[in-house]
């Protein structure tokens, strides 16, 4: 077990390195759950909103009012050039027209229909407001379905949109109850750590792998009495316990700061960063695979780690990202990763359903595998170029 | 008569168009220190490489200890030290975790493993570096360090490609001294190099190589006796006549006069007074003269006469 012993020992050498990484981490975790708090504020922020009531009920006019008291609200002419004009030349954000029969499908539990929006497309802006109307919508249908007079739906709707401050960009099923396992914290833990753990395992495994492999220390070693099975052996076996303890360590840490409890969601995000923790291993081998030197991985690490953080909306949320940013994200892993994240945390328009939730870590699991082969290739072709 | 320990038959190797050994013969006796002496480029690593079944070849076999070698004849790989000529340890551990290692590639036991790596600290002399890193060693430490990676398992055969590039005198000649004790101690020795006056030095045996091939092989006594070189008189003078230089060439034994920048040589073969003839020459011409040196042979002249060309040359 000498290539495995020093295998391990080569690591532990790496870790200042990725001590680096993971203080960067915590300097961003802290930074970043305290600018949420901010972003909830962001509300605070109030946008030109026009209202074009055609419904002219009392359930439209509590709408209307309701948007009044987070934005200001501007009149427009229901004029679609001038309307175009006025979104073109940012004199308004947002212009929500309420269809006649607004009123009438609500209170039958139909949301189909209810309005018609002009909004700057892939805009935060447009997203913003597009989730306070379904928040709202959705909370006043719950209410209603919950057996509520029109009025009182009305009123409990406000009181409590009113009262709270809701995560900005919340999903139509959203419901209170589903954040208390899986706080904001721990979701963006796990949001951040798709990048830290790509960075410290290929700070960690990319080096060591690229050093057990040397060419003249391999030829050393292969005039040894070692057969190159077991040396391969031992090197797989030695990246799977490095990846196996960073992983443990991240859950551990995530278990403390949970108050040492995981429950229902925090279990499938636990599962979830399992998966994508193998599929950082493919990418760090890959790159072991691929890289010339040791010393352009520090390099290479911050290129992929950064490049696919900032497309995969581990820095910012998905759905502020523009939709050719997205649809190019979906042939990285991450995406994948974080999309799952969001869904658990209600993060985004995706409702929970352990279904899609499991295709998406399916997905990574795809990528898992596609990599490892890829790897399997690589070495494959260059011991046959030897 | 000795065991044979190595046996090379007919070796043949190529990239692509280069013929990088051909039709190479060696045998290696238990006992020796088999000296490989050729220029850079000569074929010395892939000799050593193919004989490590690390490079496969095209033609040709090879046996050690009695037994064809192959990748997986760890039996012999077992028995052999390997100090490469591109030096292999580690960047990221300490010399005694790099020893350890690569002591432990062949030695399982922990105590017996302990005791052969201190055992290779100290033949190479490396007890007051053991925590340092390779990166923060002279070139001579690193040498010493490459050997003792290749050594601490007490191998019976010890191959060495150019232990001594890059390493200053005195490091050079704890070395050279080094093999000489391994060899005392019994192991068979391969050591390659292209500096003649290591290997006439430390080797009992030598072979010497040109552009893959063999161009002969002997004793240094052996070596130099095949060539018609018996002497070369080295006379500092600032001038010289072209008629004493033809004068000189006819002395008896003269064989090759030639004079360059202030140095006259005579090349003689043969016979015992060839110096004072010379001197003698140059004394009745009346002509001024400094430092004179008269030398033996040296494996330079050995190769030189056989390839026309001077080992330096390509250094
Ligand atoms: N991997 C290789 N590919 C192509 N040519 C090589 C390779 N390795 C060595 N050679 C060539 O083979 C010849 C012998 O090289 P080598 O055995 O390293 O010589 P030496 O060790 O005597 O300096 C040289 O001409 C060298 O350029
Ligand atoms: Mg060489």
């Amino acid at each position: 077990m000498q290539v495995f012993k020093a295998f391990l020992k080569i690591s532990k050498k790496n870790i200042p390195m990725a001590l680096i990484y993971v203080g960067l981490f915590l300097v961003l975790l802290a930074f970043f759950v305290d600018s949420n708090a901010e972003n909830n504020s962001f509300e605070a922020e109030r946008l030109s909103v026009s209202v074009i009531d055609m419904d002219n009920t009392d359930a439209s006019r509590a709408l209307t009012e309701f948007i009044g008291q987070k934005h200001d609200l501007v009149e427009i002419e229901n004029d679609k050039d001038i309307i175009l004009d006025a979104l073109y030349y940012e004199k308004i954000d947002y212009v929500l027209n309420i269809n006649r029969g607004y009123s009438e499908k609500i209170s039958n539990g139909s949301t189909d229909g209810l309005f018609t929006n002009y909004k700057i497309p892939d805009s935060y802006t447009g997203v913003f407001i597009d989730n306070l109307v379904n928040q709202y919508v959705s909370t006043l249908s719950a209410y209603l379905a919950g057996g509520n007079s029109f009025d009182e739906a009305l009123t409990k709707t406000e009181d409590l949109l009113s009262k709270e401050l809701p995560v900005t960009v919340q999903s139509f099923s959203h419901d209170e109850t589903e954040t208390e396992d899986y706080s904001k914290k721990m979701m963006y833990y796990f949001q951040y750590m798709a990048y830290i753990i790509m960075s410290v395992l290929i700070t960690i495994l990319s080096k060591v792998i690229v050093t057990v492999n040397r060419k003249e220390v391999r030829s050393r070693t292969n005039c040894s009495c070692i057969t190159v099975a077991s040396q391969t052996a031992q090197i797989i076996l030695g990246s799977a316990v490095v990846v196996a303890v960073i992983w443990v360590i991240f859950i551990l840490a995530a278990f403390i700061m949970n108050g040492g409890t995981f429950t229902d969601k925090c279990l499938l995000a636990v599962f979830n960063s399992f998966v994508f923790t193998v599929v950082s291993a493919g990418i760090a081998l890959l790159i072991a695979a691929l890289a010339p030197k040791s010393d352009s991985i520090n390099v290479i690490s911050n290129i992929v780690a950064l490049g696919m953080s900032f497309l995969c909306g581990v820095f910012v949320n998905q759905s502020l990202l523009g939709e050719s940013v997205l649809s190019a994200a979906r042939f990285l892993p991450a995406y994948w990763y974080i999309r799952a994240n969001n869904m658990l945390s209600g993060l985004s328009e995706e409702v929970f359903n352990i279904n899609s939730f499991m295709s998406f870590v399916g997905i990574e699991a795809i990528f898992a595998a596609a990599l490892f082969a890829i790897i399997i290739l690589i070495y494959k072709v260059k011991h046959n170029a030897q | 008569m000795a065991e044979t320990i190595v046996k090379i038959e007919n070796l043949v190797k190529r990239y692509k168009d280069l013929i990088a050994l051909d039709h190479l013969n060696l045998e290696i006796k238990q006992g020796e220190v088999f000296g490989l002496l050729g220029p850079n480029g000569s074929g010395k690593s892939t000799t050593i490489n193919c004989l490590l079944s690390l490079l496969t070849f095209d033609k040709g076999s090879i046996e050690i200890f009695g037994k064809k070698m192959a990748p997986d004849n760890y039996e012999a790989k077992r028995n052999i030290g390997i100090i490469m000529q591109n030096v292999a340890v580690f960047d990221e551990l300490t010399v005694i975790e790099n020893i350890d290692y690569f002591c432990g590639l062949y030695i399982k036991d922990k105590s017996e493993r302990k005791k052969c790596v201190q055992d290779a600290i100290e033949f190479t002399e490396l007890q007051d570096f053991i925590h340092f890193y390779p990166k923060k060693l002279s070139g001579g430490l690193l040498r010493r360090l490459n050997i003792a990676c290749g050594i601490a398992h007490k191998p019976k055969l010890i191959i060495l490609d150019e232990p001594t590039v890059a390493v200053d005198p005195q490091s050079r000649n704890k070395i050279l001294e080094g093999i000489q004790k391994l060899n005392e101690e019994g192991a068979t020795i391969i050591y390659t190099s292209h500096y003649m006056e290591e290997v006439e030095q430390i080797c009992t045996r030598i072979a010497i190589m040109d552009k893959g091939k063999k161009i002969a092989e002997g004793t240094k006594d052996e070596l130099k006796k095949m060539i018609k070189n018996t002497e070369t008189v080295s006379v500092e003078i600032s001038e010289i006549p072209d008629d004493i230089l033809e004068k000189l060439s006819t002395l008896p034994h003269v064989y090759s006069t030639d004079f360059n920048n202030g140095k006259l040589e005579v090349k003689c073969s043969g016979g015992k007074h060839n110096l004072i003839r010379i001197l003698n020459v140059l004394q009745e011409s009346d002509l001024h003269f400094g430092r004179v040196f008269s030398e033996l042979p040296t494996l330079n002249d050995v190769f030189l006469e056989i390839t026309g060309k001077a080992l330096r040359d390509s250094d």
